[in-house]
C-alpha cells in the first residue's frame, strides 16, 4: 500500500488513527503491530510470514547476544549471518545464480527468479542495528515480543525507510505518553508536504522522465540533460517525500524518526551530497561498516579499501543488479578522488563549481541507478555526452514540463523554507491552512484522476 | 501547545469525510459524463491476492466521491502550470481540445497499409484509401504553443508508397482548402458533417465524379453535443457544440447487422432516437457496429465495401447518395471473410476509412481476410 494512494489516505490511516486513539495506551503498540502487518499484507500478503519470521529471530537474536556473556559475539555474528541469508536468499540469490552462469562450467545452474518482498532491506537494516546495538551496549534488549514487531514492523517506515535504529526510538516505544497534539500537528504538516512532493512533484517528473528515456536517440544532449535532470527530481522528491510522509506519520503516532534529507542538490562536493542524501542509509553503513573497518583513520590505501567496500555495499543494497554495483563503484571513484585531491581543489573555488560539479557528476550517476539495461544505459549516456538535436516529439515533452521543473528546482533549495518560516506568525499560519486545504484537494485530484504513480524505492 | 493546528484538523476531517461520503451515496455503475462503464468491487478469492491492492485502488477512484469534480481540478491544475502539452488532449484555441499526436513508430500504420493493399490487389477492384488527418493535422492555428509534432504528411507518403493499387487521396489539403467551415468538432475526434462533405467532394474529385451541392442538402443543427475528447479531458468548463445532419433526402435503407443478433432496418442513416443518449456522435448510423448496410434504389453506382472505423460513420451517408449499396465492415468487431462479402453482394469498389491515429495504432487489420 503506497501512502500515496486513496486506500491509505482515506481507509486505513482514518481507521487506524481512530482505533489507535481510542484504545488505553498499554494497547497502542500491540495495535500498531497489527496494523502494520495489515498495511504490509495488503501488498504482500506472501511475506507477511517472512517479516514476522525476521521479527522472531531478532528478538530472540537480542536476547542471546544480551545474556550470552563471552559468547556475546558468536552469538552477534550467528544471527547478523541469519538476516543476511534472508536478505541473501529473497534479493541477491536470482542475481548471484544468473552471474555464476556466466561462467562456462556453471552455465548449467538453474534460473532462480524469487519476488523481492517490499521493504526487506529496509527491515533487515534495521534490525541488524539493532543487534549490533545490544551488542555494543547502546540500548538494553526489548523485553515485549509485541513492542520489538511493532518496532521492526512499524509501517510509516517499513517499506521504504528512514532507517529508524531502535536506540532512538527506544524510549518513545516505552514511553505511555509519546503522544502530543504538537506532535500530531507537526506529523500531518510534514506528512502533507510529502505527499506534496510526491503526487505534485514527483508523478509528473516521472512521466516526463518515463517518456524521453524510452527512446534515447530522439533526445540530442539538451534533451538527454533535461531527462537527467527530471529523473534525479523525480528521485529526490518521490524518496525525500515518502520520507517526510514516513516522518510525518511516526509523529502522529508519537515517534520521532531522525531527517533523511537535507537539501542534498545544494551540496558542493559528492561527500557533502552523501551526507544530505538518503542518511539513515549512509549513517547506518558509517556506522556499521566504515568506521569498524578503520574509517579514514587509517593508512590511506586501507582508508580508500573500506571506501570501495562500503560502496560497493551500497551499491548493492540498492538493487540487485551490475548497474548498481556500478553505480557504487562510481562513487567510490569519486568519493576516494575527492579525498586525495579533488576536495581540496573545490573549497578553494567558488561555491557555485563545487555545485556544478556535483550535480553533473549526481546527474550523470542516476542514469547509472536508472537504466538498469546496459545497452539503455550506453544509449543513454551517449545522447548526453555527444552533441545532437532533440526531435519535436523531446522538444514539446521538455517544453510542456519546463514551469515544473523550474518549480521543482525551485523546491530543492531552502529558501522556500526559510523565507516561509520567516513571516510573521499571523500570515505564516494562514498561509500553512490555505497550503494544506490546496495540498490535498490537488494531491486527492492527481489520485482520482488515476496519474502516474510510481514509487522508485519500493525495490528495496 | 495542546491543540491540533489546521493543516492537521484538514487532513483528520478529509480522511474520515470521504470514507463516510463512499459509503452513503449510491453507487454507481455508468458515468454518463466519462462515458464508461465504472469498475467493479474487486473479487477477494485467493487468484486476486496478489493484485488486490491495485483492483480496490482502480475501484475507489472510480467511486471516489465527486469524482468529476476531482478529475477537472486536475485537469485544469495540469494546464494552469504549464502542462496543457503533456496529455493526450490539447486545450486549444476557440475552446477546441484536440487530440495529442500519437508518438509510436509508423510500424503498425505500414503493416496494416501493406495488408489493406495486399487485399485490394488480390480482389482487383478499383480502391480508395481515407487517410482522415487528426485535428492537429489541419487546425495548426488553434493549438497550443509547443505541441508535439503531427505526422500527416509523412504518414501520407508512406501510405502512397504502402498502397501502390489504391488511390490515395490527400485528405489533409482537401480539408484546408475548406478550411472557412467548422472541419472538426471542438470536442470530439471525428469530422464534422462539412468535413466529411469537404472528403467527399475529394474522393468525387479523385474519381472524377461530380460531388452532390452542398445547397442539395437538409441541414439540421443539434445542440448539447460534447464528444470523446471532451469526456477524456478532464476539461469540463468547455462549452458544447452543435451537431449537423446533412440529408440528402435520399430513400435510403440501413441494416445493421451483428453477430447472434436479428438484423435491424432503418429508414434514415440518421438515429435521431440517439440525440437523448451520452454521445450525440451515435446519431450517425447508430455508432459502432459489426456490419452496415446502406441501400439507395435511387442511385447506379455500383456498390461499395468500407472497412473501416467510427470515421465512417458520418462519411457513408455523403457517399451513400451515389451508390446502389455501401457494406460497411468494423474489423474490431467482424471475424469473418471479407473476401466472402464482396462475392455476395457483388462488390464493386473498395474504400478503407480510417483516421490516422486508428491506423497509426490498430492491429485488426489482421483480421482481413
Amino acid at each position: 500500500m503506497l501512502f500515496s494512494s486513496l486506500v491509505f489516505l482515506f481507509f486505513f490511516l482514518p481507521a487506524v488513527l481512530i482505533l489507535y486513539y481510542l484504545l488505553p495506551a498499554r494497547f497502542r503498540c500491540a495495535f500498531l503491530l497489527l496494523a502494520d502487518l495489515v498495511f504490509y499484507g495488503f501488498g504482500e500478503p506472501a511475506f507477511v510470514l517472512l517479516m514476522l519470521l525476521s521479527i522472531v529471530i531478532n528478538y530472540i537474536g537480542g536476547r542471546c547476544i544480551a545474556f550470552a556473556g563471552r559468547a556475546r559475539k558468536t552469538a552477534l555474528a550467528a544471527f547478523l549471518l541469519l538476516d543476511l541469508l534472508l536478505l541473501g536468499i529473497f534479493k541477491y540469490a536470482g542475481f548471484l545464480c544468473d552471474t555464476l552462469r556466466l561462467l562456462p562450467p556453471l552455465a548449467g545452474l538453474p534460473a532462480v527468479s524469487i519476488p523481492l518482498p517490499i521493504g526487506i532491506s529496509f527491515y533487515t537494516f534495521q534490525s541488524m542495528s539493532y543487534l549490533i546495538d545490544v551488542y555494543r551496549a547502546d540500548c538494553l534488549p526489548q523485553r515485549n515480543i509485541l513492542t520489538f514487531g511493532a518496532y521492526i514492523s512499524l509501517f510509516p517506515q517499513l517499506i521504504a525507510g528512514p532507517i529508524v535504529r531502535y536506540r532512538d526510538v527506544e524510549r518513545e516505544l516505552a514511553d505511555p505518553h509519546r503522544e502530543s497534539a504538537e506532535k500530531f500537528s507537526l506529523g500531518a504538516e510534514l506528512f502533507l508536504i510529502g505527499l506534496s512532493k510526491k503526487v505534485l512533484l514527483a508523478n509528473p517528473l516521472g512521466a516526463l522522465w518515463a517518456q524521453l528515456s524510452a527512446n534515447p536517440a530522439a533526445l540530442g544532449a539538451v534533451g538527454a540533460w533535461a531527462g537527467a535532470a527530471a529523473f534525479s527530481m523525480q528521485l529526490y522528491f518521490d524518496f525525500s517525500g515518502y520520507s517526510d510522509m514516513a516522518c510525518g506519520l511516526g509523529q502522529m503516532f508519537g515517534f520521532t524518526f531522525c531527517r533523511n534529507f537535507s537539501y542534498p542538490y545544494t551540496a558542493k562536493t559528492v561527500s557533502d551530497f552523501w551526507r544530505r542524501w538518503h542518511m539513515s542509509l549512509t549513517g547506518w553503513f558509517r556506522d556499521y561498516v566504515y568506521i569498524p573497518l578503520g574509517g579514514s583513520r587509517c593508512p590511506l590505501p586501507r582508508t580508500l579499501f573500506n571506501v570501495a567496500v562500503v560502496w560497493m555495499l551500497t551499491g548493492l543494497w540498492h538493487g540487485a543488479s551490475w548497474n548498481f554495483v556500478l553505480w557504487g563503484l562510481y562513487y567510490a571513484v569519486l568519493l576516494v578522488l575527492e579525498k586525495l585531491f579533488l576536495g581540496k581543489v573545490l573549497e578553494h573555488l567558488p561555491a557555485v563549481v563545487g555545485r556544478a560539479y556535483t550535480l553533473v557528476c549526481v546527474a550523470a550517476g542516476w542514469m547509472l541507478f536508472a537504466l538498469e539495461d546496459m545497452g539503455h544505459l550506453r544509449a543513454y549516456l551517449a545522447a548526453m555526452f555527444t552533441p545532437g538535436r532533440s526531435s519535436g516529439a523531446a522538444a514539446a515533452a521538455v517544453l510542456a514540463y519546463l514551469p515544473l521543473m523550474l518549480a521543482a528546482a525551485l523546491a530543492c533549495l531552502p529558501v522556500v523554507r526559510t523565507r516561509f518560516l520567516r513571516l510573521p506568525e499571523r500570515p505564516r499560519r494562514a498561509a500553512a491552512a490555505v497550503l494544506s486545504v490546496c495540498a490535498l484537494v490537488l494531491c486527492t485530484a492527481a489520485l482520482v484522476s488515476d496519474s502516474y504513480n510510481p514509487f522508485l524505492y519500493f525495490r528495496f | 501547545m495542546n491543540r491540533l493546528r489546521f493543516p492537521a484538523l484538514v487532513l483528520l476531517l478529509a480522511a474520515v469525510l470521504m470514507p463516510v461520503l463512499f459509503f452513503a451515496l449510491p453507487a454507481k455503475a455508468y458515468s454518463a459524463t466519462e462515458r464508461r462503464y465504472l469498475a467493479e468491487p474487486p473479487v477477494v478469492s485467493p487468484e486476486t491476492l496478489g493484485t488486490l491492492g491495485e483492483d480496490f485502488e482502480d475501484y475507489l477512484a472510480d467511486h471516489f466521491p465527486g469524482r468529476n469534480l476531482f478529475v477537472g481540478i486536475n485537469a485544469y491544475w495540469n494546464f494552469l502550470t504549464g502542462r496543457n502539452t503533456a496529455g493526450t488532449v490539447y486545450h486549444g484555441k476557440d475552446d477546441y481540445l484536440i487530440g495529442a499526436p500519437k508518438g509510436c513508430t509508423t510500424d503498425q500504420l505500414q503493416t496494416n497499409l501493406e495488408r489493406y493493399d495486399r487485399f485490394a490487389e488480390t480482389l482487383g477492384l478499383s480502391a480508395t484509401f481515407f487517410l482522415i488527418p487528426t485535428a492537429g493535422d489541419v487546425l495548426e492555428d488553434l493549438l497550443p504553443v509547443g505541441h508535439a509534432p503531427y505526422r500527416y504528411d509523412e504518414c501520407l507518403s508512406l501510405a502512397r508508397k504502402s498502397c501502390p493499387h489504391m488511390e490515395v487521396p490527400d485528405l489533409k489539403q482537401a480539408l484546408l482548402a475548406a478550411r472557412d467551415k467548422q472541419l472538426y468538432y471542438r470536442t470530439d475526434h471525428h469530422l464534422t458533417s462539412a468535413g466529411c462533405y469537404a472528403v467527399y467532394a475529394e474522393f468525387c474529385r479523385v474519381h472524377g465524379r461530380e460531388p452532390l451541392p452542398p445547397e442539395s442538402y437538409t441541414v439540421t443543427a443539434y445542440d448539447g453535443f460534447r464528444g470523446s475528447s471532451w469526456t477524456s479531458s478532464g476539461y469540463w468548463l468547455t462549452p458544447s457544440e452543435t451537431l449537423e445532419t446533412w440529408d440528402t433526402g435520399a430513400p435510403l435503407r440501413v441494416t445493421i447487422q451483428e453477430a447472434g443478433q436479428d438484423d435491424r432496418t432503418a429508414d434514415s442513416v440518421f438515429f435521431l432516437e440517439n440525440l437523448n443518449s451520452d454521445d450525440l456522435y451515435t446519431v450517425f448510423l447508430d455508432g459502432n457496429h459489426t456490419l452496415v448496410r446502406i441501400e439507395n434504389p435511387d442511385a447506379d453506382g455500383g456498390r461499395l465495401l468500407l472497412v473501416r472505423d467510427s470515421y465512417a460513420h458520418c462519411l457513408a451517408p455523403f457517399l451513400a447518395t451515389d451508390y446502389e449499396e455501401i457494406i460497411l465492415v468494423d474489423l474490431r468487431f467482424y471475424r469473418l471473410s471479407v473476401s466472402a462479402l464482396v462475392e455476395q453482394y457483388g462488390i464493386t469498389e473498395l474504400g478503407f476509412v480510417f483516421g490516422l491515429d486508428n491506423l497509426l495504432t490498430d492491429a485488426n487489420s489482421a483480421w482481413l481476410s
